[in-house]
């Protein structure tokens, strides 16, 4: 009975995703660069910790931060994760400002631990996004007084499916192993208008690859958690269809059209994480340290250069009593801040974000959670031609668990 | 376990979908160095238009419905003459066997065309055909000739107007009689017997005439030869009429050049070009005029660098100031065709949408010279993609250009000042 409501939710929340797919899931200009922004997506607690999660386990649902966690599902216990975000952008450049919103489809993910031996688990997350639309810049008809104007316009982005594996190796140490194939594509539009004329170029970058990451947690002297992991570099292939055509004299023409056309692959940068958290009592004190190492993948940008991304993040969650009666003295409130350099540098700047979140973990029924957070993030500077951007992200996640692999002879 | 949460969980789901739908807002602050396009647009007007006047050997002049009559002369253009041949039968070949013709006349039914100037007097020579109306293929031309006889079966002198009803000629009443009675007698019983006593008509400007050309009819109800009978044995005296009316015709249509520059015309394929003729090169409804226009250096195009396209070309051409008026009117609209390296027609200019045409301009240029806008960017187009290469070139042709005489005439680029010129926006984007 519980396992065919698990369907239906399941296969709402994949037609949902179908449907976040086609939409563009961010509105930020930064998504111009690289293959789009990182996504914002969260599993679990992490996002109201200032996404720290390196160390965690799994207890305030599916930790995707490290394979290696998955081994601390509850025994026997089968999790589906998922969630959704809304993100309220507040742009500016010099002393121009604008907003906007867009709703986003988070993550879906399936987890399940058998035996307290090993936990596996099968996500569907977005990974980069692109989302931009640059309107109406204008330019100089060269030889004459008139002008035209430039609209470009960006959408989609890579996803990631991914396989979580994670092995209890003896009682202190857990490893993990991840598999993920990226996949995606992302659109260019860009299109020149003159009075009575358009010029339209489209292009649909497709990019594929595989990365593999590990993971390991150790537990030290039975209160301090270590957790580290290492993501490969790896390079993702692309190809890219193009169509150019044009309208004129009250006529569209296609003029160029070509499909599978090699484009430049893209290089994934080595990342190292550390993490380190403790409990005392029931407050949950963590901190994670990301380094990914995009300078040796030599890449350039036509506005920018890629230099090495450092993310510092803390996280701190307190429970007034798990074991308590009262709903209230069972909530999870977290906080967290996280600081992040960023991997692109633009005339000397690099353009980094300062993010600080607010986070609940609200029980529902004896197992399962909802989480809730909201982050403050800002991005870049309105210096030269940069955009400052201020981001609210308002994120719930639903982890829903069960007990599938309990059969009575192990009772 | 999951009673109270899963409809928590499904409303919660329904939201989120709910807010996906909601659309997005677009950025408009990022700005141009933000992004990586290298786009460039630019306007040229340096290619060069070459102007020259042509004429087509003949042009059909049988299908139009219009009978074309008069004479006048045109500084630029000579003396205009344009003759109406037709052929002519009843519908029925029966009359009473007690009708007696009392007299018979030509009624040419006006079709509102006219050209030039109707308030001066003209001339109508009506004269019978000598040689039956025969051709080869179906059509006749403006160069069509059939002999006729040297005297006229009527003159008769009107002032056109092309407003109103129709110009009557009564004919000799010996020419009606001929062919009444032959047709009431049964000598006449079919079209054979009745061209043999009358091959047809020749409808003649008189050879001094200096007024306008005006067109008429060719319909049963407009145009007919009208016999008025009567029957003597009735006890009142009531008129009959029976008409035979056109079921052949052409219009011949020729201008006389001498001591103009379109004197050298003689063969379709010679071009005047304009800066032999004044600067100036000529179009004409009829007589087969019509100017070449040619883009010698447009092929350069792409030397302004690879991955380009033309997103506008627009001809301006300048019309001589004295070449038109309110009776030498101007069509409003032209329409593209191209010729081949012979001067013959190629092909009509039209994109995926419609043929293409070209407007007379609304605005007046300085001096209040009228332009016609050529929207050329299909012809150049084609011409920069075809293969093999050609010599093809293009003109204007106005729709009714088989059954009028109007002229155009333009102004080079020297001549206008460079308000005839080429205008090309060109975009860069590789």
């Amino acid at each position: 009975m519980n396992k065919s409501k698990y369907l239906i939710v399941l296969a709402m929340v994949c037609s949902l995703f179908g449907y976040a797919q086609t939409n563009n899931l961010t509105s930020s200009p930064y998504s111009l660069f690289g293959l789009g922004v990182e996504s914002n997506s969260n599993t679990g607690r992490s996002s109201g910790l200032g996404k720290t999660g390196i160390s965690l386990d799994a207890s305030g649902g599916v930790n995707l931060y490290n394979p290696a966690s998955f081994v601390t599902l509850k025994e026997n216990e089968f999790v589906l994760d998922f969630g959704g975000s809304a993100e309220l952008i507040d742009l500016s450049v010099g002393n121009l400002n604008e907003q906007s919103t867009t709703t986003t489809f988070t993550n879906i993910s399936l987890g399940f631990n058998y035996n307290g031996k090993y936990g596996m688990g099968l996500t569907l997350k977005p990974a980069t996004t692109v989302g931009y639309s640059l309107i109406g810049l204008q330019s100089n008809i060269e030889g004459s007084d008139e002008e035209f104007i430039t609209n470009i316009e960006g959408s989609g982005g890579l996803n990631e499916l991914r396989l979580d594996y994670g092995r209890k190796m003896n009682n202190n140490l857990n490893l993990g192993i991840k598999t993920s194939y990226l996949f995606g594509k992302i659109t260019e539009s860009e299109s020149i208008n003159t009075s009575d004329s358009y010029l339209n170029i489209s292009e649909k970058n497709y990019y594929s690859g595989f990365q593999i990451g590990l993971g390991l947690q150790y537990k030290l002297l039975k209160k301090h958690n270590l957790g580290f992991t290492l993501d490969f570099p790896t390079v993702l292939k692309g190809s890219k269809d193009v169509t150019i055509g044009k309208y004129s004299n009250f006529a569209y023409a296609v003029l160029e059209q070509t499909t599978g056309e090699d484009i430049d692959d893209f290089y994934l940068p080595l990342k190292l994480g550390f993490g380190y958290s403790a409990y005392f009592k029931n407050l949950l004190l963590t901190a994670d340290y990301n380094k990914k190492f995009w300078s040796a993948t030599n890449q350039e940008d036509a506005l920018g250069e890629y230099v090495d991304q450092n993310i510092f993040s803390l996280g701190a969650s307190y429970t007034i009593n798990p074991k308590s009666q009262k709903y209230f003295n069972r909530v999870n409130y977290r906080f967290g801040l996280n600081y992040n350099t960023g991997y692109l540098k633009v005339e000397d700047k690099n353009i980094d974000s300062y993010a600080a979140s607010i986070g609940f973990g609200l029980p529902l029924g004896k197992r399962s959670l909802i989480n809730i957070s909201y982050s403050l993030e800002k991005k870049g500077t309105t210096e030269s031609i940069l955009i400052e951007e201020y981001i609210n992200t308002l994120n719930i996640n639903i982890s829903l668990s069960d007990l599938w692999f309990q059969k009575p002879k192990y009772d | 376990m999951l009673k109270t949460p899963f409809y928590l969980i499904t409303l919660l789901t329904v939201l989120i979908f709910v807010i996906s739908c909601s659309s997005e807002e677009e950025t408009l602050l990022a700005g141009k160095d933000f992004t990586d396009t290298d786009i460039r647009v630019l306007s040229i007007d340096t290619f060069s238009v070459q102007l020259s006047t042509i004429k087509f050997d003949s042009i059909t002049t049988s299908t139009e419905e219009r009978l074309l009559i008069g004479q006048y002369e045109d500084v630029d253009m000579g003396v205009i003459n344009t003759a109406s041949y037709f052929q002519l039968s009843p519908s029925t070949y029966t009359l009473n066997n007690d009708a007696v013709l009392d007299s018979v006349g030509l009624i040419l039914g006006y079709d509102t065309y006219f050209y030039n100037d109707t308030t001066q007097v003209s001339t109508i020579n009506i004269h019978k055909l000598t040689d039956k109306l025969r051709t080869d293929d179906t059509y006749f031309y403006n160069t069509s000739s059939y002999g006729y006889e040297d005297t006229p079966l009527a003159t008769e002198t009107y002032q056109a107007t092309p407003n109103k009803d129709s110009v009557y000629v009564t004919l000799p009443f010996t020419f009606g009689e001929e062919l009444f009675n032959g047709i009431r007698d049964n000598n006449i019983t079919d079209d054979e017997s009745l061209y043999q006593q009358l091959k047809g008509l020749t409808v003649q400007p008189g050879e001094n005439d200096n007024s306008a050309i005006i067109g008429f009819s060719t319909s049963s109800e407009e145009t007919y030869l009208r016999f008025f009978y009567s029957m003597p044995d009735e006890l009142e005296s009531e008129e009959y009429t029976y008409d035979i009316s056109i079921n052949t015709y052409f219009n011949h249509i020729d201008s006389d050049v001498s001591g103009l520059p379109q004197e050298v015309l003689t063969d379709q394929e010679y071009n005047l070009y304009s800066p032999d003729s004044y600067n100036m090169s000529y179009n004409q409804a009829g007589t087969g005029y019509v100017t070449k226009i040619e883009f010698p250096s447009i092929k350069n195009i792409s030397d302004i660098g690879a991955g380009g396209t033309i997103l506008e070309a627009t001809l301006y051409i300048e019309l001589n100031a004295d070449s038109y008026s309110d009776i030498q009117p101007l069509s409003e609209e032209l329409l593209l065709y191209t010729l081949d390296q012979n001067n013959d027609f190629a092909s009509q200019v039209a994109n995926s949408i419609d043929v293409v045409t070209a407007s007379l301009s609304s605005e007046e240029s300085e001096f209040n010279h009228v332009l016609y806008n050529v929207p050329v960017i299909d012809f150049i187009d084609q011409k920069l993609s075809e293969s093999p290469e050609t010599e093809d070139a293009l003109i204007l042709i106005p729709e009714n250009y088989n059954n009028t005489v109007n002229k155009i005439i333009f102004n080079d680029s020297e001549k206008s000042n460079y308000n005839t010129k080429l205008i090309i926006t060109y975009a860069l984007y590789e």
